[in-house]
């Protein structure tokens, strides 16, 4: 499942990159400046694939406090139900 | 959606002449005409669905609100007939004053333009509006206020698309301004001798390895000019491969170099000679002051709308004919630090003046393709007056121009003006003098007089120094 995700998320990060570009191009944009913005649009990809991942990283600890808090205020409601 | 606006007066006796703007011509989606003075913009088939597309954005009209844009009225391409060709509108623009290239502007006025062509594409993008180039060329000045002038570079946005004009932005106005901002080298002399400006090549040879470390110098300019070089074939794969430019980064492109260039600052250890020259030129306050009323006096008098301001330092005597009714005045000075006060005055005290890179004995000459692409200095003058104060020691002296000379180019400036002239018992000339021999035995108040009077009419003078210096307004048949 995990694998899954992963190949997904990669592929979304090349379909990012890869699309159409419609150009009135009177002007020469010049190579450097293409080879530029094909950089930093793979960045900008990159840095979406990273912060999904981070957002799950951060949601897993989160549920993991909220989990273990949930667990403690449930162990202590029941020993106040026992007294 | 356009409006066709008749023209109120089109038919007079003599039709005005039609001829194609010499420097129009790169964009083929359409061109720049004069008809008689008015200035005509003609769109054509190959423009048109863009040009419509704009129009239904509703960008323009809020450009043009925010004093970005210079205004269009839409007109009947009958007006133009057989010139118009098969173009699909015709459009009118607001005549300016006068046209200044950036190899002319103070590194202020540069860094303001491309302050204004940044802003002008984030809002054109909120509009899904993109922009066809990013020349320089593109900016006219109102004051010191920036105003686009090209209606048709306004492009119709697709989501993907890369940002074409982002090599000659950096060219035209990151790169020039990146000159004096690390080097303390101002752009002008590289760039009038390269109208299309600096390559990110060459000012990456130049920059030393600490500087190329920054992330937006090291994209902006290393990388750009390394693969400018040596990469052209995967640049052209790249494209061929239809790759895509999201809009979040082209956003965050056009934003980061804003911040950028607005943080530049001119990188100057010293303070240039004239940048404090109020404070330690060889006359008084109340001298000044004398000089102040004099220009005054003699804008009221001669109704001077435009005028050149020729060795403008940080702009007195424009300040003083501006508030004498002047409509707008232009300041020409070749001391940078200097042209850099004057642009900050003109900023904060809301005056209609615009200061300008000039080096009277090498002005802006015609160049460009066929040498009229960007017109001289000569060509562009038609100020109704110009005024020299503390102007021709400097050019007479210092330059060894002849005095007859140097009176000829004034009054082939402007058919009046406000000359001054400082004679050599002057502090400042004993001061020019000083490390060399005087071989100006002609330079003195009656030679300057006689080549005056071989031109033109001396309506008044005045001597406003206890030196000697003496004020002179001029005027000669109008041509």
């Amino acid at each position: 499942m995990v694998h899954k995700k992963r190949v997904l998320a990669i592929w979304l990060a090349v379909q990012l990159v890869i699309f159409s570009t419609a150009a009135h191009a009177y002007l020469d944009p010049g190579t450097g400046s293409i080879l530029v913005q094909s950089f930093l649009a793979g960045l900008a990809g990159a840095v979406a694939v990273v912060s999904l991942y981070w957002q799950r990283v951060k949601a897993f600890f989160a549920n993991l406090r909220k989990s273990s808090r949930d667990v403690q205020s449930s162990a202590t409601s029941t020993d106040n139900d026992g007294v | 959606m356009c409006r066709a606006v008749q023209l109120r007066q089109i038919t007079t006796e003599s039709e005005p002449a039609i001829r194609a703007e010499p420097g129009s011509f790169r964009d083929p989606g359409g061109r720049i005409y004069w008809y008689g003075e008015r200035v005509l913009r003609t769109v054509m088939p190959s423009a048109a669905k863009d040009f419509e597309y704009v129009e239904s954005s509703g960008l323009i009209p809020a450009l043009v609100e925010r004093g970005m844009l210079i205004p269009q009225t839409h007109l009947s391409l009958e007006l133009l007939g057989d010139a118009a060709g098969d173009a699909s509108y015709l459009l009118e623009h607001p005549k300016l004053d006068f046209i200044s290239h950036p190899y002319e502007w103070p590194f202020r006025a540069l860094q303001a333009a491309a302050l204004l062509q940044l802003d002008l594409y984030l809002a054109a993008l909120e509009r899904d509006v993109t922009l066809s180039d990013a020349t320089a060329y593109n900016i006219q000045f109102d004051g010191v206020r920036p105003v686009f002038i090209d209606r048709l570079s306004f492009r119709r946005y697709v989501d993907g698309q890369f940002w074409l004009g982002h090599r000659q932005f950096c060219e035209q106005f990151l790169n020039p301004l990146l000159l004096r901002s690390m080097f303390g080298i101002p752009h002008n002399a590289w760039y009038r001798g390269s109208p299309d400006g600096i390559g990110a090549a060459e000012l990456s040879a130049l920059l030393p390895l600490r500087k190329k470390f920054s992330w937006r110098v090291f994209t902006n300019v290393v990388m750009q000019g390394s693969l400018q070089k040596t990469r052209s074939s995967d640049a052209h794969k790249a494209v061929a491969g239809k790759l895509r430019f999201p809009k979040t980064a082209f956003v965050r492109l056009l934003s980061g170099l804003r911040t950028w260039i607005a943080s530049l600052q001119p990188a100057d250890r010293v303070p240039t000679t004239w940048q404090e020259y109020a404070r330690h030129n060889s006359y008084r306050d109340t001298e000044a002051e004398a000089k102040r009323n004099f220009v005054a006096r003699f804008v009221s008098d001669s109704k001077a709308r435009t005028v050149w301001d020729i060795g403008c330092n940080t702009g007195d005597y424009s300040a003083a004919a501006l508030r004498a009714g002047a409509r707008s005045a232009i300041g020409f000075d070749f001391d940078q630090g200097a042209l850099d006060l004057a642009f900050d005055r003109a900023r904060s005290e809301k005056l209609a003046f615009t200061p300008l890179f000039l080096d009277v004995t090498n002005p802006a000459p015609d160049q460009g393709w066929g040498q009229a692409e960007r017109r001289g200095l000569r060509a562009r003058a038609k100020a109704d007056a110009v005024l020299a104060l503390a102007l021709i020691h400097h050019i007479a002296i210092s330059k060894n121009v002849p005095l007859d000379g140097v009176v000829a180019w004034l009054v082939d400036t402007a058919p009046r003006g406000v000359i001054e002239f400082v004679p050599k018992t002057d502090p400042m000339v004993v001061e020019l003098l000083r490390l060399r021999e005087d071989i100006f035995p002609h330079y003195d108040e009656q030679h300057f007089v006689k080549c005056l009077e071989e031109r033109a009419r001396i309506v008044r003078s005045e001597t406003v120094s206890a030196s000697g210096r003496k004020l002179f307004v001029f005027e000669r048949a109008v041509t």
